[in-house]
């Protein structure tokens, strides 16, 4: 057999195979980068819904959360979503710092794509949103303390006042 | 004919002939790098104008408002921020899954299922791809599950 002298030639084919396997390396590096932003966009938007329509489904007449209510509609919703598709799991658990706040935390799992070359199977996204019930009836609507620093919108049609923060922000949604 | 073959210098041509074998390859992962990144934002941008739809359609009074309102919050989100989503090839779909049934509907209802604050609404979002390359998937579709907040019902 003729042995192949490397020395000859351009090297086209050898810079090529290189640059292919680089191109390969990154595009693996992206489809994962790609998969950790997802992850992190079904955690902070099924966080924000869940907590939502928690918040909601929970608020009495004199703005507390009935905490029964809530966890039952936080399970519910969990459950449901958690249904729709296996490259996701999602895990909820709620909490009651005040009578009228409620925490909702959220970690989210996505499998990766290649787990020998990751060094891992799974990634998870932490989601921590704060949902405070707010009398929109009361004659000043006053932003708490704890919510300094984020925007207010007024919708002067309706007359709701809503200020929201998404992701680990704060939260409030008067109904 | 042989005589002119063996006159032809072919280690001359070695470097071209190189790289024509090559790139094939080459090309191969630039067009599915690009697909990638496409699938991705694509993805993402879905994952968005879900939400938002979702979020839009809840606080409808009826459902026949939540589904024109959830499509074109959906529709409007998608155009303006991604490639290679054919513009007629959004679809989206509001479903009432569970909540009270015959109890005097409070607006049009779905699945015999009134639309009032408790129900639980499925919203989802099919769009088509224009794809680079004729691998991958065609469509993207994402689902979301929320709870109607409207109108609140009078034995609440």
């Amino acid at each position: 057999m003729k042995k192949i002298d490397w020395k000859k030639g351009s090297g086209v084919l050898l810079l090529g195979t290189l640059m292919s396997i680089l191109g390969l390396f990154l595009m693996i590096l992206v489809m994962e980068f790609s998969n950790i932003q997802y992850c992190n966009t079904i955690s902070t938007t099924r966080t924000d819904a869940i907590a939502d329509s928690t918040a909601i489904y929970a608020q009495s007449y004199d703005y507390m959360y009935n905490q029964r209510q809530a966890e039952t509609m936080s399970e519910m919703l969990t459950a449901y979503n958690n249904s729709i598709s296996t490259k996701y799991d999602i895990e909820t658990s709620i909490s009651f710092p005040e009578d009228d706040v409620l925490d909702l935390t959220c970690v989210t799992y996505v499998h990766t794509y290649y787990p020998q070359l990751m060094g891992k199977t799974l990634f998870y996204i932490k989601n921590d949103t704060t949902v405070k019930s707010v009398d929109v009836y009361g004659d000043i609507f006053v932003v708490p303390e704890s919510m300094s620093g984020h925007d207010s919108l007024t919708n002067s049609s309706t007359g709701d006042n809503v200020v929201e923060g998404s992701g680990e922000g704060i939260s409030s949604i008067g109904d | 004919m042989k005589n002119k073959l063996k006159k032809i210098k072919w280690k001359n041509g070695s470097s071209l002939l190189e790289f024509a074998i090559i790139l094939p390859s080459v090309c191969m992962i630039l067009f599915a790098f690009i697909m990638v990144a496409q699938l991705a934002l694509c993805r993402q941008t879905l994952e968005h104008a879900l939400y938002l739809s979702a979020r839009a359609a809840v606080v409808c009074e009826d459902y026949n408002t939540a589904a024109q309102q959830m499509n074109s919050v959906a529709v409007a989100t998608i155009r303006e921020s991604t490639f290679g989503v054919d513009d007629n090839g959004i679809s989206t779909s509001l479903t009432l899954v569970a909540g009270t049934t015959g109890n005097g509907a409070t607006g049009s209802s779905a699945n015999g299922i009134t639309w009032e604050k408790g129900a639980l609404a499925e919203c989802s979002i099919t769009v088509s791809l224009q794809k680079m390359l004729a691998i991958g998937p065609d469509s993207m579709s994402s689902k979301i599950y929320v709870m109607v907040e409207r109108p609140v019902p009078t034995y609440y």
